[in-house]
């Protein structure tokens, strides 16, 4: 066994720890979900206080993820937990259980601790799986719909699923066997059993099924809403409904309210103040789209024609403008409480986009390649916005703290980096790239494809300026280009880090599982 | 050309009995059969494949191990083996076993050894190519990345290293029950014939990403202890009707058959001098 690795054999000895825990996490605030290296530095504070415990490396740091969610988990109510428990423990040569997908279907013989174990969790109403290998655990894990896992499981098997459990910041405590080696295996049941037992009230808000909240905020775009809200019977008016109500992934208006219901647990239930802003926010978007796409020369979006190819330019235009003052009046008319604040973030946000799309415009007249730090600047000013007055009208409604607003500033910007960032390297993921790259849009693959083989970079503007067009696929497919990506890559992972780092501050439970959960859906894994 | 003869003890945390191999070896060589021993070729074809290269060129061969299907697939996936040649597998515990070696030819050579001494448990799965659709099931739920898929579509075993130990969860995803695991204990998954029970899939891990979880597992222990209900209720039925065919009622029968058609005593309790009676038999009247 290597050096972390080891687990005490004996129960009095893993509650010694287990209090150790207590005393050192009551002293330092942990709010939940705490990233990789915040559990990492807490158990090397607790080894320089407790050196004898360096043998328990990997177990402290199990031990603290456990403290830091176990507030929360106890406000989550038995009938909403799930007991992930592994098929190892079942003996391992007379279990006489069948199995079906998720997991082995227990008959309660007898012969192991699993019958035991289950009948308590039945008993408080959990719902339990004994599952062989992971993979069940983490399909559970990432449907977005689980609230909170206590699992039982190996060391071994908590460091492969730990980075998933972060991601999808999911209230719940582990429990390490006693053994690794995947048969026969014994867990302490008397941490077992308390964990399994514990319910106290909390700060804790419920959580946020962002799926069911999706199709309820999509209903506020229903022709018949936007022609209560807009009016009807004037040709311009139809055109920005249509618009409007015309596909989009509703993200801005799913942010505000599930910002909103963070604070208020009040799922569920919106009254027109909330849904005015939510189409406020959408305003905004829908109007940018329609000026982007005109500025961009794009033909197509949603696979339909853009506005400006349905229409023509000057009622494009036209559309945008109606949109951007229906934003306002939206806000003026929403007789929320804080309209001030919330006509300063919308103006504030409107501003930024626009300086941000002002320095990419007047950039590419002197088709000049854009240096990192420009590009990273023009990425953050373009989308940072948009996604911030979203998070920011969620939490202005719940009647939100000016520290609070500050960190959803930092997260706003760190999260909009990373969302270009994505959205880079997917152009860069496609068979070829249609519209001349990095003339036309920054790239911050190709500026550092440049930096490092700039006659490559010149090889393709050459060929590209002649005409050629095979250039757009076969600039895909060199190492160089392949190269670049990797960097970006490594790029991405390390904003979408800086995008959780900027929540560490902040004490909000609720909240710092959404923001974590969000970054998560915003900017998936490709 | 004689058959070359190999037998795999799956030495390592293996599933096979030591006694029958060991009869095997034992029989083999009273009769003077060469053979060759592998400790653990689950083990040995990943770690040291050249080792098993008198197995890939033999012409005919002979392969003593776990289940038959198991083991060809195992010696196919890895490719070497040359097409044309004719390997047969056979369990340790073939019933034909004292056949199949009948008709091997004797003083063949000295028995040789193909060790595995790696620590790494050799557990990994082993695609049935004949039964696998392509589907992708198993490389879409497997968290390690043990499958990856060939330009022309085939799913293989890429990085069987990944494998989590024990786990042959996989195998009970794939529609086409096309993944085996020589080492694990149950049929079908083991390369055996199985109950066929096992081709009841049900769509448990796309409803449980598709519908209200909680919802979706409360289903399936309501639907589990029902058939763990059903299952007392069988057995109690069975139980039942083979207290019918045993007990008492049957007592009666044979109590019956004692009986006599005349009005006899022994009708009741047996008279040994009663007129009926031939002897101590009763034989005449009943």
């Amino acid at each position: 066994m290597s050096f972390g690795n080891d687990l005490p054999q004996h129960p009095e000895k893993l509650k010694q720890i287990r209090d150790l825990i207590r005393d050192y996490a009551a002293e330092s605030e942990l709010v939940p979900p705490l990233q990789e290296e915040e559990v990492i530095f807490h158990s090397g504070e607790l080894i320089q206080k407790h050196p004898e415990l360096f043998l328990y490396q990997k177990l402290l740091a199990v031990m603290i993820n456990n403290y830091a969610w176990s507030n929360i988990v106890a406000g989550i109510p038995f009938n909403r937990r799930i007991l992930l428990l592994p098929k190892c423990i079942s003996h391992s040569t007379k279990c006489p259980a069948k199995y079906d997908e998720l997991g082995l279907l227990c008959e309660q013989c007898g012969l192991c601790d699993l019958a035991g174990i289950i009948s308590q969790a039945d008993e408080l109403g959990y719902h339990t799986i004994v599952s062989e290998g992971t993979t069940s655990a983490s399909l559970l894990l990432s449907s977005g719909q689980v609230e909170c896992v206590v699992g039982v499981g190996c060391l071994h098997s908590f460091e492969r699923s730990f980075p998933l459990a972060v991601k999808e910041a999911v209230p719940s405590i582990a429990i390490p066997l006693y053994n690794n080696d995947c048969k026969d295996s014994k867990v302490d049941r008397i941490w077992l059993d308390e964990v399994l037992a514990v319910r106290n009230e909390s700060n804790w808000k419920g959580w946020i099924n962002l799926d069911t909240l999706k199709t309820l905020v999509k209903e506020w775009f229903a022709t018949d809403k936007l022609i209560a809200l807009f009016g009807e019977n004037d040709p311009t008016i139809d055109i920005a409904i249509n618009w409007m109500e015309k596909d989009g992934k509703r993200w801005r208006p799913l942010i505000m309210v599930a910002v909103y219901d963070a604070f208020t647990g009040k799922s569920g239930e919106y009254d027109e103040t909330i849904q005015k802003l939510a189409v406020s926010i959408e305003c905004f978007h829908k109007a940018s789209l329609v000026h982007d796409d005109i500025a961009d020369e794009d033909d197509e979006r949603y696979g339909k024609p853009t506005l400006h190819k349905e229409y023509d330019v000057p009622v494009a235009l036209n559309v945008g403008d109606l949109l951007v003052g229906y934003g306002y009046q939206m806000i003026a008319e929403s007789g929320a409480k804080h309209i001030r604040k919330l006509l300063k973030v919308a103006s504030h946000g409107h501003r930024d986009l626009s300086l941000g799309q002002g320095e990419e415009l007047l950039w590419r007249s002197n088709e000049k390649l854009l240096t990192q730090e420009e590009i990273l600047r023009i990425f953050s000013n373009k989308t940072s916005p948009a996604f911030e007055v979203a998070l920011q009208f969620g939490a202005i409604l719940a009647d939100a703290n000016e520290d609070v607003q500050q960190i959803i500033s930092n997260y706003s910007k760190a999260l909009g980096i990373a969302y270009q960032i994505k959205d880079d390297l997917d152009d860069f993921r496609q068979d070829s790239i249609a519209s001349g790259f990095n003339t036309v849009q920054p790239s911050l693959v190709s500026t550092l494809l440049n930096k490092k083989h700039p006659e490559k970079m010149q090889e393709w503007f050459d060929r590209m300026q002649k005409g050629d067009t095979s250039i757009a696929t076969e600039f895909l497919q060199w190492d160089e280009t392949k190269e670049a990506m990797k960097a970006t890559e490594e790029m991405l992972v390390e904003y979408k880090r800086n995008t959780l780092k900027s929540l560490k501050p902040l004490k909000h439970p609720t909240l710092k599982i959404l923001l974590t959960r969000l970054l998560n859906r915003i900017v998936p894994e490709s | 050309m004689s058959k070359q003869i190999f037998i795999c003890g799956c030495e390592k945390d293996g599933k096979i009995e030591k006694e029958s191999v060991q009869k095997l070896r034992s029989t083999l060589e009273e009769k003077n059969i060469g053979y060759t021993y592998i400790e653990d070729m689950c083990g040995t074809i990943l770690k040291n494949p050249d080792d098993l290269e008198s197995l890939y060129t033999a012409e005919d061969a002979i392969v003593f191990g776990c289940q038959a299907r198991a083991m060809q697939h195992l010696v196919d996936n890895s490719g070497k083996k040359i097409e044309k040649n004719v390997t047969e597998y056979h369990h340790v515990e073939d019933e034909n076993q004292e056949e199949v070696i009948s008709q091997l030819e004797s003083n063949t050579g000295e028995p040789l050894k193909i060790k595995y001494t790696d620590s790494w448990k050799p557990w990994y799965p082993v695609i049935d190519y004949e039964r696998c659709n392509g589907c992708r099931k198993c490389l879409n739920f497997c968290l390690f990345s043990v499958y990856s898929v060939e330009d022309d579509g085939t799913v293989v075993v890429s990085a069987s290293a990944n494998c989590k130990d024990m786990c042959p969860a996989c195998a009970r995803v794939c529609p086409q029950n096309a993944i085996i695991f020589p080492k694990h204990a149950e049929s079908p998954i083991d390369g055996g014939e199985g109950d066929g029970t096992e081709n009841e899939k049900t769509d448990i891990l796309e409803q449980i990403q598709n519908e209200d979880v909680y919802s979706v597992l409360s289903a399936r222990r309501k639907n589990f202890q029902v058939s763990l209900l059903k299952n007392d209720q069988f057995k109690m039925a069975e139980e039942e009707r083979r207290a019918c065919c045993s007990g008492p009622d049957k007592k009666e029968e044979v109590k019956e058959e004692e009986k006599c058609d005349c009005d006899c005593n022994c009708k009741e309790e047996p008279e040994s001098k009663c007129d009926c009676k031939d002897g101590d038999s009763n034989s005449s009247c009943c």
